[in-house]
C-alpha cells in the first residue's frame, strides 16, 4: 500500500480541504487524520461506523499522598518542569505539566509519591467500505509523537488490499510531524503565497529530507500574491522538488467546507485545479 | 547462539512485525537448546526511546543475531554496542525466517532510518 | 498588561492580529512564542539587532573512569535516553528530557550535567517597539525552554503570539497572560478548533475574548452564534479582501497603510482594557 502524507509547515494553508478532495478524486479507501492537536478531517469525510475507540496513555504521572506529605518541598526543589505546587503546607502535582520523570518520587523522604496511569487522548477507527483512523490529544498534553504512530498503526492494521492511503498531517515541524513521516512514500506540501508560508515551507522541506521522504509542492490560493507564488515556484525548481500545481483562491471552497462537503463534489475553479493536481500525483506515484 | 525476531504473535507460524521499537513480542530462539522463547517487549508502549529500550532488552538477553525489517539509527547504536548482528527479514513466518537464516539465505541489514520521534 | 493571541486552528491570523496590535500600541513588546515556525519578525523590518542568545537545556555527561557499571542511571531513566553495554552507559540526547534524575541516582558522581543548545532567541527594536523571536532547532523535541526564554523578555504592554493548537507549547505560552484573544475564521474547521482553546483558557481562568478574521459573508454567523452561547460578544471582526491578503502575504503591516484597520486594532486594545478593569 502506497502512503501519501499531506503537510504544510505553516498552518491554515489548506491541508484538510485538499486531503478530503483527493480522497474522493483518487478513490482512496484508507485515510487518517494525524493532526491530533486539532483534527478536522472527520468534519468532511463523515465516518459512520466506529470500529474501535480507545483511550491513549501518556507517561505515568506523579501523585502525592496528602496524608504522608510533610510539605518539605524537596520534590518542588528538584522538579524541572514546574509541576509541583506548594499550598497550605502540602505539595501537589500539576497533572498537565508533569512529564513523568520520577525524580520527585526518588527524592521524597516520606515515600509520599507514586506514579499512576494517565490518559492523554483517544484513538478512533471508523470502518465501513473505507477505513478512517483518527485521534484527539487532550489539551495541554505533550506526548504527540506516539499518538500519531498509534493512528497510523490503527490505519494499517485495518487495511487489507487498498493500494493507496492518505494521511492529513499537522502544521509545524515538531513531534507529530516527525512521527507522521515514517514509512511515507510521498509528502505533499501545501503552501500559500506568503512570506510566512515560504519561510515555513523551507523548514518543512528540511525536516522531510532529514527522513529521506520524497516531497512535492502545491501552492494554494496562489493568486493572493502571484509574485510570491512565483518565488515559491523558483524555490521548488532550484531544489529539484516536483511542482504539482497551484489552486486559485475561490469563495466556493469555504462555502463547500462549511456545508461539510468535499471539494470533489463541487465544480469550481479550485476543484478543477485539484483534478489536474491529482493526475500529477498519479504520475509521481 | 540466540537469534531474535520481532513478532506479531507468540507462535512460530506468526508473521514478523514490520517495526522494531514498539513490536509487541520478541521471539528468542536458542540454537544450542532448540528452545523458542516469546517475551513481551517492555518498550511496546513507550512514548519515546522505544528503539533504544527494545535494543537494550535484546542486548541484556545476550542475543547475538536479530532478524528484522527495519531499524532506526538509535536502536542500531545499541545493537552494535552489544555486538548484535542484524539481518533483513523476509515476508514469511518466524519459522521460515529462522530456516532461511540457518541456510545462509538472509542478507545483512545495512540501511537504517533516523529515529522517528526525535532527531539531532 | 500581557495579551496572548491564540487560535486552535492554524492559519486563522494569530500573527496578523498580534503584529498589528503591537504596532498600534506605543512602547509595546511583541513576543513570538511559535518557536517551531516563527513568522512575526517578517513583518517588522528590524535592522538594529539588540541581541541573539542561544537557549540551552542540561543533559548528562558520563565520566567513564568514575562509572562502576551499576546501571542505576539506565534503570532509572523513564525515557530510555541511556543504554548500557560494555562497561558504561551511552546517552541518546534527543530523547533526554533533562530531568536531572540520572545525576541524582549515580552513586559515584560519574554523571554531571552539561549544556545542550535547543534554539535561539533574538531581540530587536524598531522605533519604540521591542520584538522578541524564538526559534527552535530543527528536530528538537521540546519548545518549552525557548518559549520560556522568550517570555522572560516581557516588558510594558506585551503581545504574545502563541503556537497553534492547545498542546503543551500553547499552554506554556499563555501562563503569563492577563488576557487571551482567541482568533478564528468563519469556517467549521475554525469553529471546531476554537472550542478546544476556550476549554484551555477557562481551565487557566484567564479572561478571554474573540476576534473573527477573514470575514467575507455577512450571512455567515456561525462564530457569533457560538460566542453568544458563552454570554459574550465578539471583540472585532476583520474583513477578508484580496487586497489585504496580498499585502499581508508580502509581509506588510496593514495597520501602517490602512487607517480603518489601524483604528480597528486600536479599538481592540480599548475593548480589552475595558474588560480587564
Amino acid at each position: 500500500m502506497k502512503k501519501i502524507l499531506v503537510l504544510s509547515g505553516k498552518g491554515g494553508t489548506g491541508k484538510t480541504t485538499i486531503t478530503s478532495a483527493l480522497i474522493d478524486l483518487m478513490d482512496i479507501q484508507a485515510f487518517a487524520d494525524c493532526d491530533i492537536d486539532a483534527p478536522n478531517l472527520h468534519l468532511i469525510e463523515a465516518p459512520k461506523k466506529i470500529a474501535k475507540k480507545e483511550p491513549f496513555y501518556g507517561m505515568d504521572i506523579a501523585k502525592i499522598d496528602p496524608e504522608k506529605c510533610i510539605g518539605c518541598g524537596k520534590c518542588y526543589d528538584s522538579c524541572r518542569f514546574d509541576s509541583i505546587k506548594k499550598e497550605d503546607g502540602k505539595c501537589s502535582v500539576d497533572e498537565l505539566a508533569c512529564e513523568g520523570c520520577f525524580v520527585c518520587e526518588l527524592v521524597c523522604p516520606q515515600d509520599a509519591i507514586s506514579h499512576v496511569k494517565n490518559i492523554v487522548g483517544t484513538t478512533q477507527v471508523f470502518k465501513d467500505e473505507k477505513v478512517f483512523s483518527t485521534a484527539i490529544l487532550n489539551m495541554g498534553s505533550g506526548n504527540s509523537g506516539k499518538l500519531v504512530s498509534e493512528v497510523k498503526k490503527n490505519l494499517y492494521e485495518n487495511t487489507d488490499k487498498q493500494p493507496l492511503a492518505i494521511i492529513d498531517g499537522s502544521p509545524g515541524i515538531g513531534c507529530p510531524v516527525i512521527a507522521s513521516l515514517s514509512g511515507i512514500d510521498l509528502a505533499v506540501l501545501v503552501t500559500e503565497p506568503t512570506l510566512s508560508g515560504l519561510s515555513d515551507l523551507r523548514r518543512i522541506v528540511d525536516t522531510s529530507r532529514t527522513f529521506k521522504t520524497p516531497v512535492a509542492i502545491i501552492i494554494n490560493k496562489y493568486d493572493l500574491n502571484e509574485e510570491i507564488a512565483d518565488e515559491i515556484r523558483r524555490y521548488s525548481e532550484s531544489e529539484n522538488i516536483p511542482y504539482l500545481g497551484n489552486i486559485p483562491y475561490d469563495k466556493e471552497v469555504s462555502k463547500a467546507i462549511n456545508n461539510n462537503i468535499s471539494l470533489s463534489k463541487v465544480d469550481c475553479e479550485a476543484s478543477r485545479a485539484i483534478i489536474k493536481i491529482k493526475s500529477r500525483i498519479d504520475e509521481l506515484l | 547462539m540466540k537469534i531474535a525476531m520481532a513478532t506479531l504473535e507468540e507462535n512460530m507460524e506468526t508473521k514478523l512485525d514490520q517495526t522494531f521499537g514498539r513490536a509487541v513480542y520478541f521471539l528468542i530462539h536458542d540454537t544450542e537448546t532448540g528452545e523458542n522463547k516469546f517475551m513481551i517487549n517492555p518498550a511496546k508502549d513507550a512514548t519515546g526511546g522505544a528503539g533504544i529500550k527494545s535494543a537494550q532488552t535484546l542486548v541484556d538477553e545476550k542475543v547475538e543475531t536479530l532478524i528484522v525489517f527495519r531499524l532506526g539509527t538509535n536502536a542500531v547504536k545499541v545493537l552494535e554496542g552489544g555486538n548484535v548482528k542484524c539481518f533483513r527479514a523476509i515476508e514469511d513466518t518466524a519459522e521460515a525466517n529462522l530456516k532461511a537464516f540457518k541456510e545462509g539465505k538472509l542478507t545483512k541489514l545495512e540501511d537504517f532510518h533516523p529515529g522517528y520521534h526525535h532527531v539531532k | 498588561m500581557n495579551i496572548a493571541v491564540l487560535s486552535g486552528k492554524g492559519g486563522t491570523g494569530k500573527t496578523f492580529i498580534s503584529t498589528n496590535l503591537a504596532n498600534t500600541i506605543p512602547n509595546s513588546t511583541y513576543l513570538d512564542c511559535d518557536v517551531e515556525e516563527p513568522n512575526g519578525r517578517i513583518f517588522f523590518n528590524a535592522k538594529d539587532e539588540m541581541k541573539t542568545e542561544t537557549v540551552y537545556r542540561m543533559i548528562p555527561s558520563i565520566d567513564k573512569d568514575k562509572c562502576n557499571g551499576c546501571r542505576a542511571c539506565t534503570e532509572f531513566c523513564q525515557f530510555s535516553a541511556l543504554a548500557f553495554f560494555g562497561d558504561s552507559p551511552m546517552l541518546f540526547p534527543e530523547v533526554c528530557h533533562s530531568c536531572g534524575g540520572c545525576e541524582k541516582v549515580c552513586p559515584t558522581g560519574a554523571i554531571t550535567e552539561v549544556k545542550s543548545s535547543v534554539g535561539i532567541v533574538e531581540v530587536n527594536k524598531v522605533a519604540d517597539l521591542k520584538i522578541v523571536s524564538g526559534l527552535l532547532n530543527i528536530g528538537e523535541a521540546s519548545s518549552i525552554p525557548v518559549i520560556n526564554r522568550v517570555l522572560s523578555e516581557i516588558e510594558n504592554t506585551s503581545i504574545i503570539d502563541c503556537p497553534p493548537g492547545s498542546a503543551c507549547s500553547t499552554m506554556e505560552s499563555i501562563k503569563k497572560a492577563d488576557y487571551c484573544v482567541l482568533v478564528t475564521e468563519p469556517t467549521i474547521f475554525g469553529l471546531h478548533n476554537l472550542k478546544m482553546i476556550v476549554e484551555l483558557v477557562q481551565l487557566f481562568k484567564i479572561p478571554f475574548g474573540f476576534v473573527i478574521n477573514k470575514v467575507e459573508d455577512p450571512n455567515n454567523t456561525m462564530i457569533e452564534d457560538y460566542v453568544k452561547t458563552l454570554g459574550k460578544e465578539v471583540l472585532i471582526k476583520v474583513p477578508f479582501t484580496k487586497e489585504i491578503a496580498n499585502k499581508v502575504a508580502s509581509g506588510m503591516l496593514i495597520s501602517d497603510s490602512d487607517s480603518d484597520l489601524r483604528d480597528l486594532f486600536k479599538s481592540l486594545l480599548n475593548k480589552i482594557t475595558e474588560e480587564i478593569s
